[in-house]
């Protein structure tokens, strides 16, 4: 018996580790603690980017009048998920003169919001629908010069070569309508950017709102797809990083913001974008949903 | 790792300690005994066609198969075994990472004077598996054999002990966390010389497991080395039984959990009362984030550690079994199971001329009785539950009796009616019409009619419905089995979704299948639709999905 008391003795001693602060040396308790009154409706998601590759932001300047959207719309999502394989965040922005309600032809669902007006002030897009840019690299652009771009992006290394390893958390709950998210950015290499930013965006999938199409006319339960819905942070992102960004950090922001009511948060996603807020280039991109 | 050392240290020292007990030469034993080698093989084929009316997946390969062979030899105390697996490529509804051949199971083994030693792959369970169950289910796709050392000692006066350390299976490959335990049991009737004639028999059991995986999360300080410990207890007195295990486990942030640093536990009760005619068990449990993986990261049947057993029947009736059963759920339930079988007095005016069999069965699993705590502040503890507290959300509810009774010598029937409500919420099946939401309520009904026409020939058939107003709707089934001893078999079954709500899925579901036995061999082949559902065992699940061909299963030993 003396043996076994041993045995079990070093058995226990080898045992386990007690962790009484997960979050010791990495990042500070959350600022938006206290926010949500009872957590016992909140639902929490976790997300970490797939390691070994980056994701890039297309922003498609649509609206509900314009007829050539719907079609070119399916082109991208089948670009996003084919042969690009995931590696793409679409997302829609409804800005422009065909966002313009038009009550009287039963257009009068307004998807356009503020960040959107921004977008399109700085990029000029929506003037002409659709049109799309590419980690806001270039102005937007039309579709009949979309092939040449995409497959320049395609071949390039962009997507094999990430900077970042991005990870989040959301809490969201629906009760309160409220919403948390924590976003851990770790540099994978050297960041040689002076003024890096960090764009929280939502969207949400699937509004059910009537849509001109080329084809098929007149839709009046048309579901639009991933629609600019709010930008958490500024829209052209907050100041996050500056000087450096050594490889191997992780700095990390947590902010709180309201969910709209019309919103449908099952449907909602996430999007984040790292930019250089000197040129508001994004560097990258990811996208996770708002709940699991 | 420093710990890992220790433990190293410690098995070797063991294994020395152990070597002192080898004394006589075994090997001059062992050469008198003859040398038996036996063995098993099994292989499970389909040939797929497409069909997109029950939305079958293409099947690029056209053929896919699961095989394996077992071979086990023994000479004396001495034994070594083996098994090759081979997936080329793997069955649908298996996970894809099983693909290939090998040699994923080997081991040599060692018996003598009580001591008994494995090295290797081997299976094993401390108590009632709450902390430890390593195990196949090869119908689940599920093998989370143990590569590593195993010493088992059996001490005498009613005192034995197991050690283990290793690793997990992961399909063909090992997990990344090593697992070290170790389990004592006492039985007091055989320690205690004045209890030996006693007829209350007790038998005391604990155990210790830890398990170390390296943190890799750069976001969180992650538990390397998570500890857990259970005891236990079975009592007999007469014709009662009470047994029970208690289980708890350190903070063990997972995929599972949400990575959350709240510890688990969990509590199991059963007490079964039994004379002739009569039988009764009453079981209950309390389960608290107790899923345990030697990867944390890990899903499904994937490197789990422990098995948490439904506490709701195992029907074998095919639209009870496939449709909605429910698993476990390892983050938290509290569960009730009550059974109740006897038998009504032969040459009775109620039992009939043969007496009557009646058993009665109803279970209820609900969610915790808990209180969210904030994500985000320092602790990350997830929740808080009450202990043994059912809380508001019902996740399964099953209600069902089954009478059997033989009319005469060539006639048996057996009745079935089942009453049953699934919380699609927690159990997220989704079937041809897509996931559903909310509560599934359904009743179900069998008659199963064996007739023995002479003692060669005898045809045993099915019929089943399922009426609910949720999901798919009624479905229908008819099976008529054919049996000519001892060599063949034929079956025919169709299964209907006569109900289903979206008219281009009530679809026919026909199979047939004939096989021939002989001696250890069997074959059978068959042919049709299959539906998609789950296919569970003792409450763990795998996700099959519908598919249209032929199919061949080919098993032996010897």
């Amino acid at each position: 018996m003396r043996y076994l008391s041993l045995i079990l003795v070093c058995l226990i001693l080898i045992g386990c580790d007690k962790v009484e602060d997960p979050y010791e040396g990495i990042r500070v308790v959350s600022e938006c603690a206290g926010t949500i009154s009872d957590p016992n409706g909140n639902d929490t998601t976790e997300f970490k980017s797939e390691s070994g590759f980056a994701k890039a932001l297309i922003e498609e300047y649509t609206g509900h009048t314009c007829k050539n959207c719907p079609p070119q719309a399916q082109r991208l999502f089948d670009w996003a998920e084919n042969e690009f394989e995931g590696k793409l965040v679409v997302l829609g922005v409804h800005a422009g003169n065909f966002a313009e309600l038009v009550p009287d032809e039963g257009y009068v669902t307004d998807l356009r919001v503020p960040a959107g007006y921004d977008l399109q002030e700085k990029y000029e897009g929506g003037n002409s629908a659709p049109s799309i840019t590419i980690n806001r690299s270039q102005n937007p652009l039309t579709p009949g010069k979309w092939n040449t771009t995409m497959d320049s992006l395609a071949n390039s290394s962009y997507f094999t070569s990430p900077r970042f390893d991005i990870s989040a958390t959301s809490i969201v709950n629906k009760n309160e309508n409220k919403g948390i998210v924590e976003v851990r950015v770790s540099a994978l290499t050297d960041i040689d950017v002076e003024n890096i930013g960090l764009g929280i965006y939502v969207s949400e999938d699937s509004v059910i709102a009537q849509q001109l199409h080329r084809d098929k006319g007149v839709i009046p339960d048309y579901a639009h797809r991933h629609v600019l819905r709010k930008a958490i942070t500024g829209t052209f992102g907050n100041s996050f990083v500056t000087g450096s960004f050594p490889q191997d950090t992780v700095i990390s922001q947590t902010l709180c913001y309201d969910l709209d009511p019309i919103w449908n948060a099952d449907n909602c996603s996430l999007i984040f974008f790292i930019s250089n807020l000197d040129n508001s280039q994004l560097l990258q991109a990811e996208e996770m949903h708002m709940i699991k | 790792m420093l710990k890992l050392r220790y433990f190293i240290v410690f098995v070797s020292t063991l294994l020395t300690y152990s070597s002192n007990l080898f004394g006589q030469n075994v090997l001059q034993e062992a050469a008198k005994d003859p040398l038996e080698v036996h063995g098993n093989f099994n292989l499970t084929g389909q040939y797929y066609l497409t069909d997109s009316a029950i939305a079958a997946p293409p099947v690029t390969e056209k053929f896919l198969y699961n095989g394996y062979a077992n071979v086990i030899a023994t000479k004396g105390a001495f034994t070594a075994g083996l098994r090759y697996e081979s997936y080329e490529n793997v069955l649908l509804g298996f996970d894809p990472r099983f693909q290939g051949s090998g040699i994923p199971y080997r081991y040599f083994g060692f018996d003598n004077k009580g001591l008994s030693i494995t090295v290797g792959n081997f299976y094993e369970q401390f108590g009632t598996g709450m902390l430890l169950r390593a195990y196949e289910e090869r119908d689940l796709g599920l093998d989370n054999a143990i590569d590593g050392i195993r010493i088992k000692y059996d001490l005498g006066n009613g005192i034995r002990v197991k050690g283990i350390a290793g690793r997990q299976r992961f399909f063909f490959d090992k997990g990344p966390g090593i697992l070290r335990g170790i389990d004592g049991e006492i039985y007091l009737n055989e320690f205690l010389s004045s209890w030996k004639e006693n007829k209350f028999k007790l038998t005391l059991g604990a155990n210790f497991l830890s398990k170390y995986q390296e943190d890799n999360n750069p976001d969180l300080v992650l538990p390397e080395n998570v500890g857990s410990y259970s005891g236990r207890f079975t009592a007999r007195y007469k014709n009662f039984s009470l047994t029970s295990e208690y289980s708890y486990k350190g903070n063990d942030p997972s995929f599972d959990n949400g990575y959350i640093y709240k510890e688990g536990q969990g509590l199991f009760v059963s007490a079964s009362y039994s004379k002739k005619g009569f039988g009764i068990n009453l079981s209950a449990k309390h389960i608290d984030n107790m899923s345990f993986r030697t990867d944390r990261d890990e899903s499904l049947t994937n490197l789990l550690t422990n098995f948490l057993p439904a506490l709701t029947k195992q029907h074998t009736y095919n639209l009870a079994a496939t449709l909605y059963p429910y698993a476990t759920q390892p983050t938290g339930e509290v569960a009730f199971q009550g059974d109740v079988t006897f038998r009504l007095k032969k040459k009775t005016w109620y039992g009939g001329k043969y007496g009557t069999r009646i058993m009665i069965n109803g279970s209820a699993a609900f969610g915790l009785d808990s209180t969210r705590l904030n994500d985000l502040d320092s602790a990350r503890k997830g929740y808080t539950a009450n202990f043994f507290s059912p809380g508001e959300e019902e996740y399964f509810q099953d209600f069902n009796i089954t009478i059997e009774r033989k009319l005469n010598k060539k006639l048996k029937l057996k009745g079935m009616y089942m009453n049953m409500m699934v919380n699609n919420d927690i159990t997220q099946y989704s079937g041809l019409n897509g996931p559903f939401k909310g509560k599934l309520y359904a009743d179900i009904a069998v008659l199963d009619v064996l007739v023995k026409l002479n003692p060669k020939n005898s045809i045993r058939t099915e019929l089943q419905g399922l009426w609910s107003k949720q999901d798919m709707g009624d479905w229908a089934t008819l099976i008529i089995e054919y049996t000519y001893s001892p060599h063949w078999f034929v079956a025919v079954m169709d299964q209907y979704n006569y109900g289903n709500p979206v008219e281009n899925n009530q679809l026919h579901y026909p199979y047939a299948t004939f096989g021939y036995i002989k001696g250890a061999n069997r074959v059978s082949i068959g042919y049709g639709r299959q539906k998609a559902g789950l296919f569970c065992v003792g409450g763990v699940c795998r996700v099959v999905p519908s598919s249209n061909g032929m199919s061949i299963t080919v098993t032996s030993s010897f």
